[in-house]
């Protein structure tokens, strides 16, 4: 065989091999990333398929065990125009479409979690129910930093730390 | 201040404008003057900038609230050293940071080519200040770092606490360190394309900067790592996540350079790969700069979600386009000199490398934009995580540090048989015997025992490489070991250097696979003086103690350690943060670290009115290596960095040559 041939022919069953590793690899492993809109308004196609969602801790609906480490909470639609995904269409519900659900979840609960907090979780649903094997929170406001109107001295006399 | 701030970044792009204009006519007509107005358009370029970053330093230590963006990421309570990394805790400030450190290059450049390199630098000059420009451009027209508000806020809101940290305050330096001066070599390479001088030139005037940002790279992901193992309580040190990826893969591709240049530098072979390469980098850094910046993908490293994203789209497009019509109309001038010869050689073993840097950067790229991907293509967003990354990457991994054990050893153009028997006799049977011990201490677990023996044979190799250039040098010269082994670096510096870096990264390796297979985790509520024992300690809850200050409130949990016979080994302190501006609770770590092995203990809540403890620990084994590979690395690269006289002359003389050819060469 010429070597021009054989070495295109190596460099071909590598990148072969890779492609083949990777496609595998997103067959096995990969979730749909809905949010809880998308989720809602398909909820039974979804059943027992691994997902990844992002909702909002609905009020109230907290309930946390810290002896067995069991978190169970509702997740809601985040409203539009905030939060994470603003760029993505609101889907219109029907009036009578569930939209929440509840999630299970076990293990330590990051520092950021609570009510009306904006979460991802990871897990599979099954009878309305999601078991969450991950929990992630956002907090894209804090990060971003606000001035909120009450921290505000409106009288216009600067701090005499500063030097214009 | 703010006027002079805004008044340099609007100076500071028009003369980069101008510098770009006058760059390309120096370089098109030949012309003295032209390039001469280019080059002190640069030098002003790079003075208006510094005063620029300095006018928002000086704002950000004199707490001027009224500006915008020092009310947001400062407060009156910050500690000084953090009011420096303010400067680039925020987007604004972030973008003038990336100009700043491209107007230091820029100066360095100029100061080192002010008699060499004549050809050239007019388009390196225009590369480099077309990279500027485009930053100081959305300073000046989208977000304006030095904008005042309305009133003055009696307080700013604080950087994030959890970006206060020591090693957040080195790592993004580092990271930008390492972005942004992977625009020099792509400015020399965009330089040699222009003008057609294809030669060896532009890769030797490059080499430190290639090797500089490679080093800044691997130090930013190295520190990045740190800095979540340290402050994010996981027990882990990446995730994948899209900010990590845009790291990773301008450093891959960087690290494929540094190794195909060799042999271009050897054999002339390569030429389009690498200019490729180079090209490829500082897209991937400027792409990395996009992912942070525009939100396009959700990621834990929640930076400002701005309009900022299809700016640095188009600008990427441009470079792109720009880039590779330049290569594809010189192609046919970037022939190679030589052919490869058999598949059993150091060029075809360097190509292999080559190939898997590539194709994990291409797995990196893919799972990162999959979501992205889907949307278009299928209208749904699909993800995958870490499990997609680790699956294809395990075994590239794998192969990658079998060539390193490869590549050192094996000859040049064509290995026989009995040289390969010769060579790796030693590393071969090194390795099996490190595998077989690991299948025997592991209980068998089949990837740690592939893994540890490929490590043995790839550090074995190294070990010979340095072993067999003494004792030639011992029985040749006489000399004594020590200076033997010394000047043996000494004379390649970049050779054994490399070497050095190698068995870095094989620490680094096996820290990686260590703590990824063997690591062990409990999760446990404990009351005071309850006990949880876990991997041959025990670990007793001894109580809270409350260490609040203004700034924030501390508590801090007292764990004793002993080991599984009773022995104590000491205290461990995890604290609860609750940070009062911006409120947040953040989670401190304390770590027990050893070569062995780190305990790793978080206290996850606390409940005031029981006193219950909910504690997270971690085994992680061998995860040390990781850091002391770090250093390793740093050491190598420094080796590979110092100034040799002989690389220096060889580089005046070939120089001299390119710039005293007749001045028809210009025309030709």
């Amino acid at each position: 065989m010429h070597r021009k041939t054989k070495f295109l022919l190596g460099s071909f069953l590598i990148v072969a091999s890779v492609a083949t590793l990777i496609y595998s690899a997103v067959q096995e492993t990969s979730a749909y990333f809905l949010t809880m809109e998308e989720y809602a308004a398909a909820a039974g196609d979804h059943d027992g398929k691994p997902l990844r969602l992002a909702g909002r801790v609905a009020g109230d609906s907290v309930d946390w065990n810290p002896m067995s480490l069991n978190l169970a909470f509702q997740m809601e639609p985040i409203p539009p125009r905030e939060g994470l995904h603003e760029d993505r269409p609101v889907v219109a519900l029907g009036p009578d479409t569930v939209r929440v659900l509840e999630v299970r979840y076990n293990g330590i609960v990051p520092d950021m979690f609570a009510e009306g907090r904006d979460v991802i979780v990871e897990g599979t649903v099954a009878n309305g129910i999601m078991e969450a094997d991950t929990l992630l929170t956002t907090c894209p406001s804090k990060y971003e930093a606000e001035l909120q109107p009450d921290e505000v001295q409106t009288d216009g006399v600067a701090p005499s730390n500063t030097t214009l | 201040m703010t006027e002079i701030g805004r008044l340099a970044v609007v100076l500071g792009f028009i003369v980069a404008i101008w510098g770009i204009v006058a760059s390309i006519a120096g370089g098109l007509k030949h012309s003295e003057s032209w390039t001469r107005s280019g080059r002190n358009a640069a030098w002003a370029f790079t003075v208006l900038t510094a005063i620029a970053t300095g006018c928002l330093l000086q704002l950000l230590f004199a707490r001027d609230f009224n500006v915008e963006y020092v009310a947001s990421y400062s407060s009156s309570t910050l500690p000084l050293w953090y009011t420096f990394s303010a400067l680039w805790g925020g987007m604004k400030g972030s973008l003038l940071f990336w100009t700043f450190i491209l107007c230091l290059f820029n100066g360095v450049v100029l100061l080192q080519n002010r008699r060499q390199n004549q050809e050239l630098m007019p388009w390196v000059t225009a590369t480099i200040l077309t990279t500027g420009a485009f930053f100081l451009s959305l300073l000046v027209f989208v977000t304006d770092p030095f904008e005042r508000l309305a009133f003055v806020p009696q307080e700013g809101s604080d950087l994030n606490p959890l970006l206060q940290n020591y090693w957040m305050t080195i790592h993004p330096p580092a990271l930008y360190l390492g972005f942004v001066s992977t625009t020099i070599p792509f400015a020399f390479a965009i330089g040699a394309l222009a003008t057609g001088q294809l030669g060896e030139t532009w890769i030797r005037t490059t080499r430190r900067w290639s090797l500089f940002s490679w080093f800044f790279l691997a130090l930013g992901n190295l520190f990045g790592a740190a800095w979540a193992y340290v402050v994010l309580g996981w027990g882990g040190y990446w995730a994948w996540d899209p900010v990590e990826n845009a790291a990773l893969m301008p450093w891959l591709t960087s690290t494929a350079f540094l190794h195909s240049v060799v042999i271009q530098e050897k054999k002339g072979m390569l030429k389009v790969w690498n200019m490729s390469l180079v090209i490829l980098t500082f897209s991937l850094t400027i792409f990395g700069t996009f992912l942070t910046r525009s939100g396009v993908i959700s990621s834990v490293h929640s930076f400002t979600q701005s309009g900022l994203g299809p700016f640095f789209l188009y600008f990427l497009l441009a470079m792109i386009v720009i880039s590779v019509g330049l290569l594809l109309w010189r192609l046919p001038l970037l022939k190679s000199r030589n052919e490869l010869e058999s598949v059993f050689s150091r060029e075809a073993a360097f190509l292999l490398n080559n190939l898997i840097f590539v194709s994990i950067a291409f797995t990196v790229f893919w799972g990162t934009m999959f979501p992205v991907i889907t949307e278009w293509v299928r209208g749904v967003k699909i993800t995958v995580g870490p499990p997609f990354f680790n699956r294809v990457n395990a075994p590239l991994a794998l192969a990658l540090v079998f060539l390193m054990g490869v590549g050192p050893v094996i000859a040049w153009r064509r290995a026989t048989w009995s040289s390969l028997k010769r060579s790796f006799a030693w590393s071969g049977g090194f390795g099996l015997l490190v595998g077989s011990l690991s299948l025997f201490l592991d209980g068998g677990n089949f990837y740690s025992t592939v893994a540890f023996s490929i490590a043995a044979f790839a550090l074995a190799a190294v070990w010979v490489e340095f072993w067999r250039g003494m004792r030639v040098r011992q029985r040749n010269m006489g000399e004594k070991p020590w200076t033997a082994l010394s000047r043996l670096i000494g004379k390649n510096r970049r050779r054994y250097g490399g070497y050095i870096v190698h068995v870095g990264i094989v620490m680094i390796f096996v820290g990686i696979v260590a703590s990824s297979i063997f690591r062990v985790e409990k999760q446990e509520p404990l009351e005071v003086g309850q006990e949880l024992p876990i991997a041959g300690y025990v670990l007793r809850y001894e109580g809270v103690e409350d260490h609040s200050d203004e700034h924030v409130e501390i508590l801090r949990a007292r764990v004793a350690v002993f080991s599984d016979s009773g022995e104590p080994l000491g205290m461990v302190y995890p604290e609860k943060r609750f940070y009062r501006k911006p409120e947040q609770p953040t989670t401190e770590v304390s770590i027990r670290s050893t070569l062995a092995e780190d305990l790793y203990v978080v206290l996850a809540s606390y409940d005031p009115k029981t006193g219950l403890g909910i504690f997270q620990v971690f085994v992680n084994p061998l995860i040390a290596w990781m850091w002391i590979g770090g250093w390793v690395l740093a050491l190598g690269t420094g080796i590979c960095m110092w100034p040799s006289y002989a690389e220096r002359t060889a580089l005046a003389a070939e120089r001299a040559k390119a710039d005293g050819a007749p001045e028809g060469g210009r025309s030709a």
